[in-house]
């Protein structure tokens, strides 16, 4: 039997900052998800556990992201922030509704 | 703004490497406030608040003349009640026409705008004037 197979593989990359992203630390993230986008990831989980303080330019490192893999066929999918002030801010901005929302990285995977 | 005694005064360069710094400094300033209702929430939300409006001096006010600096004067009011924390900014930037300021559209992403919404929505009061060369921002949080 003659079988044309083809394999896809999507690569997913796990990020997990462990400092505050603020407009000082937000160029650096956005800096390596770039290179991670280069080299051909598609599907990413921001695991924001154990980030202690996230501001706008770092919301809007998580945006610039989800759109960028969108383009490319691919995905976000974030994890709450395990700081209760951060989970508050996530949803007054509704980005709750957005992302996809998880509270494990490993639920966040499952969840592509 | 005149100095009481128990005011505490930050004069910053107008960077975003010592916003850090500023959070560290309002963090120790609230945690030595008695009785604050959901501590953790407000020194955050304080936070927060303060380091979008420092960042947008940084990025606007100053963006065609670095190397100024902010002042922030970080005063508890007990009386008349209700107490409250105030916080004070002033830098020598160019002025803010707070007009040019869209609210963001919350059911429509965007990358931009969400940081003087955040201020807004994390203090109880938030005003602005440009008094003579300075623009002078005063935050207030009610505890």
């Amino acid at each position: 039997m003659n079988l044309n197979l083809s394999e896809h593989i999507v690569r997913t990359v796990v990020v997990a900052p462990t400092e505050r992203i603020d407009a000082f630390s937000a160029p650096g993230l956005r800096t390596a998800l770039d290179q991670q986008l280069t080299n051909g990831a598609k599907r990413f989980v921001l695991d924001l556990s154990n980030v202690p303080f996230l501001d706008s330019a770092g919301m809007a490192v998580l945006v610039s992201l989800m759109k960028r893999a969108r383009e490319r066929g691919g995905d976000v999918r974030l994890v709450w922030p395990t700081e209760e002030a951060a989970r508050r801010i996530i949803k007054l901005t509704k980005f709750d509704r957005v992302f996809s929302m998880s509270d494990t990285a490993e639920a966040a995977l499952a969840d592509f | 703004m005149n100095l009481q005694a128990d005011d505490l005064k930050l004069d910053l360069p107008a960077t975003n490497k010592y916003l850090n710094v500023l959070g560290a400094c309002l963090d120790a300033f609230i945690a030595r406030i008695e009785e604050v209702e959901d501590a953790r929430i407000t020194s955050y939300n304080v936070e927060l608040a303060v380091n979008e409006i420092v960042a947008n001096i940084i990025r606007h006010a100053y963006a065609e003349c670095p190397g100024g600096r902010v002042s922030i004067v970080l005063r508890l009011i007990q009386e008349p009640e209700p107490r409250r924390l105030l916080i004070e900014l002033s830098d020598t930037g160019i002025a803010f026409d707070p007009d040019t300021v869209a609210e963001p559209d919350l059911d429509e992403i965007q990358i931009h705008g969400y940081g003087l919404f955040l201020a807004r929505s994390l203090m109880d009061a938030v005003s602005y004037i440009r008094r003579q060369d300075c623009n002078e921002w005063s935050l207030t949080k009610y505890l």
